[in-house]
């Protein structure tokens, strides 16, 4: 495989500088799962020192640039990460610089993501969710070999009203299946994402 | 007409008795939570933190015995959803013939949508459970997931159903006179020898 033009590094203390600048981006945080909140500095500041002294149940790093400068472009996590049943939450990814939104970045944090639940943490089942109207997450989620669940009915109140929010999952024997077919391959990711991605403009 | 049950505060001398009950394997053998030993303290989360709520179950009669326990979980005041807790009945015999567990998951309906105001319950279940999903259907939840290996339980990965009911539902099948425990109880019985799952 091909060295990825990312990284993951674990959160340092002023990284909420840049984090709290992307958290307030409203636009964006329109699709995400979780409620609209207006987080001030101080604020963000607890929350990644609080992230950075606890990584048994949430995982969170900083996606940073390959390229010598090390720029921290994003960060994600994996939540809820639950040992007993071998399951954890596909957090969110935040891609928060513009320059880096081409997709590239968000499809080898992915890979990195879920080679770390699988071959680092050792866990059966991953599971995600999202707004079934988001602009790529379900073709994403399909890509990368996730199932779709179910609907969960006026899950989240959001805008306005409340909204749907479907569930996705994926197994170990799914991502062992993938694997051995190279589907984590960035090239072969890549033709999977169009592809899921012109199935769900058509829908 | 009186129900048969009441939904109380839980008592302190009470809890040692319900921590038992959470702990045995039998009564939790097919609820989404692990096997584990509780005790006072293991337990007072259920009590002490403001998105839990849990009851105790007493027979409606002078001496109020003890006979289960239940609770609401997960209460999230933003989304106004709830997810339906677990559902122990432990008396003795006579208390599980299933009208009790009716009247109980009604009187929990009630709280949820008419005290709380919430407007969604969701209700993960085991996937072929011969009580647990007739019942959910009887009272209108509607399945929407199945939530694959979705816990290690009982020696597998097991997978689960996840059901709801939004208030809206709550409200036209009240409304529409279908909470009637007669209704509820030909519901009941309907859907479980059809086996609709």
């Amino acid at each position: 495989m091909s060295k990825s033009s990312i990284f993951f590094r674990a959160f340092n203390t002023d990284d909420y500088i840049l984090i709290n600048k992307w958290r307030n981006d409203h636009e964006f945080q329109q699709y995400t799962v979780g409620p609209l909140r207006y987080v001030s500095l101080e604020m963000e500041k607890a929350w990644v020192y609080e992230k950075m002294m606890n990584n048994t149940k949430d995982l969170y790093w900083a996606i940073c640039l390959n390229d010598g400068s090390r720029r921290m472009i994003g960060y994600t996590s994996i939540n809820n990460i639950d040992h007993l049943n071998k399951k954890a939450y596909f957090g969110g990814i935040v891609i928060g610089e513009p320059d880096c939104r081409d997709g590239v970045s968000l499809l080898e944090a992915e890979i990195i993501k879920l080679d770390y639940a699988y071959n680092q943490l050792n866990l059966n089942r991953i599971y995600a969710d999202t707004q079934p109207s988001h602009y790529s997450s379900p073709s994403l989620l399909l890509a990368l070999g996730f199932q779709k669940e179910g609907t969960m009915r006026d899950y989240v109140y959001k805008n306005g009203k409340y909204q749907d929010i479907d569930l996705y999952s994926i197994l170990r024997e799914d991502y062992n299946q993938m694997s051995k077919e190279g589907v984590y391959e960035l090239r072969n990711l890549i033709k999977r994402f169009i592809k899921f991605s012109k199935l769900n403009k058509k829908k | 007409m009186n129900n048969s049950i009441l939904l109380k505060e839980v008592s302190p001398e009470n809890l040692t008795v319900i921590a038992g009950w959470m702990s045995d394997p039998e009564l939790q053998k097919y609820t989404d939570k692990p096997i584990r030993p509780h005790n006072l303290i293991t337990i007072s989360s259920l009590i002490e933190e403001s998105e839990n709520k849990l009851w105790e179950i007493v027979l409606n009669s002078d001496n109020k015995e003890l006979i289960g326990y239940t609770c609401l979980e997960a209460i999230d005041k933003t989304n106004k959803r709830a997810r339906f807790g677990t559902l122990v009945f432990a008396g003795e015999g006579n208390n599980r013939d299933g009208f009790s567990y009716l009247e109980a998951v009604l009187l929990k309906l009630k709280y949820a949508f008419e005290t709380l105001q919430l407007h969604r319950i969701e209700a993960p279940c085991f996937e072929n459970h011969p009580i647990s999903i007739p019942m959910l259907l009887a009272f209108g939840f509607k399945k929407e997931a199945i939530m694959r290996e979705y816990m290690y339980k009982n020696g597998n990965y097991q997978t689960l159903a996840l059901y709801s009911i939004l208030k809206e539902e709550y409200n036209d099948l009240k409304e529409g006179g279908q909470y009637k425990m007669s209704k509820l109880i030909n519901r009941f019985v309907k859907i479980k020898k059809s086996k609709i799952r």
